[in-house]
């Protein structure tokens, strides 16, 4: 996202940290987008064999319940199995045969799995870019101990000349 | 000090404010394109609903065209507007950021001299 190359190791811990929460917080924000894209790639599937099985040939003239409102079904009967009335957004609702409406949640489909890739792709590269974060302020939290305790060496040598 | 601090936050929280709404308008936007584009493919005489509550009701292809269209349009000039108004807000978020620049500079200058 950003162009600017950070030298990682010129930072400091504090430095360091704050690079990593941005790092995770965008990686959580791609993850959540998968998940939501995994979703509605399960909803349009399931739109996709709801149609293949309501429009199998021993299914026309079926009886079956419609739900009327979450917790009331009318019986009914399928009139017609070849046509279906497909949500194509914003509230609009199209008359498509049962092929058509296969490929229309088909193509979906495969723009959901598309777009799924592009996003692992991300998440594989930020991950990775986590991780060498993490590597970076672990080093810097070693050498600052290191220091330290030479220091705490030093005083006590001086200490005991003293 | 504080009081130029606080407006840089205040300014910061407007400039998210349009960024959410930017996105939100962004996804309209698609969602409507990808409508226009079902109704270009479709056949002339096939039946097209409105889902209005909880019943479809059948609507002319033409009048539900018409409406996607105006939507499009709409949206497209609300990003437009939304975009100034981050524009803007940057500018106005650069200026306080230099001035707050100067005055930190200046302060740490006062601070060295005592």
């Amino acid at each position: 996202m950003s162009s600017q190359k950070i030298d990682l190791t010129k930072l400091n811990p504090e430095q360091l940290n704050a690079v990593k929460q941005q790092f995770d917080q965008e990686l959580q924000h791609f993850t959540q987008s998968l998940q939501a894209l995994t979703m509605a790639k399960s909803k349009f599937t399931e739109c996709m064999d709801d149609i293949k099985t309501v429009s199998k040939a021993e299914n026309e003239g079926q009886k079956l319940l419609i739900p009327a409102s979450a917790s009331l079904y009318i019986p009914g009967k399928i009139v017609d199995n070849k046509k279906f009335m497909v949500d194509i957004g914003t509230g609009y609702y199209v008359e498509k045969s049962a092929d058509a409406a296969v490929s229309f949640y088909q193509k979906k489909v495969d723009k959901l799995n598309k777009e799924s890739v592009q996003i692992q792709d991300i998440i594989k590269e930020k991950t990775q870019y986590s991780m060498s974060i993490e590597l970076q302020i672990r080093q810097a939290a070693i050498k600052q101990h290191e220091a330290m305790s030479k220091q705490q060496q030093q005083q006590k040598k001086e200490a005991s000349a003293a | 000090m504080s009081e130029l601090g606080a407006e840089y936050q205040h300014l910061q929280s407007e400039l998210e404010e349009f960024i959410v709404a930017r996105q939100k308008l962004e996804t309209q936007l698609q969602e409507n394109k990808i409508v226009n584009e079902e109704f270009d493919q479709i056949g002339d005489d096939t039946p097209v609903y409105k889902l209005t509550g909880n019943v479809l009701l059948p609507v002319e292809q033409s009048e539900a065209r018409g409406n996607v269209d105006k939507r499009l349009e709409f949206i497209e000039t609300e990003i437009k507007r939304c975009e100034r108004n981050i524009r803007e807000k940057q500018d106005e978020l650069e200026k306080v950021r230099n001035e707050l620049i100067k005055l930190n500079n200046a302060t740490a200058v006062v601070g060295a001299e005592r």
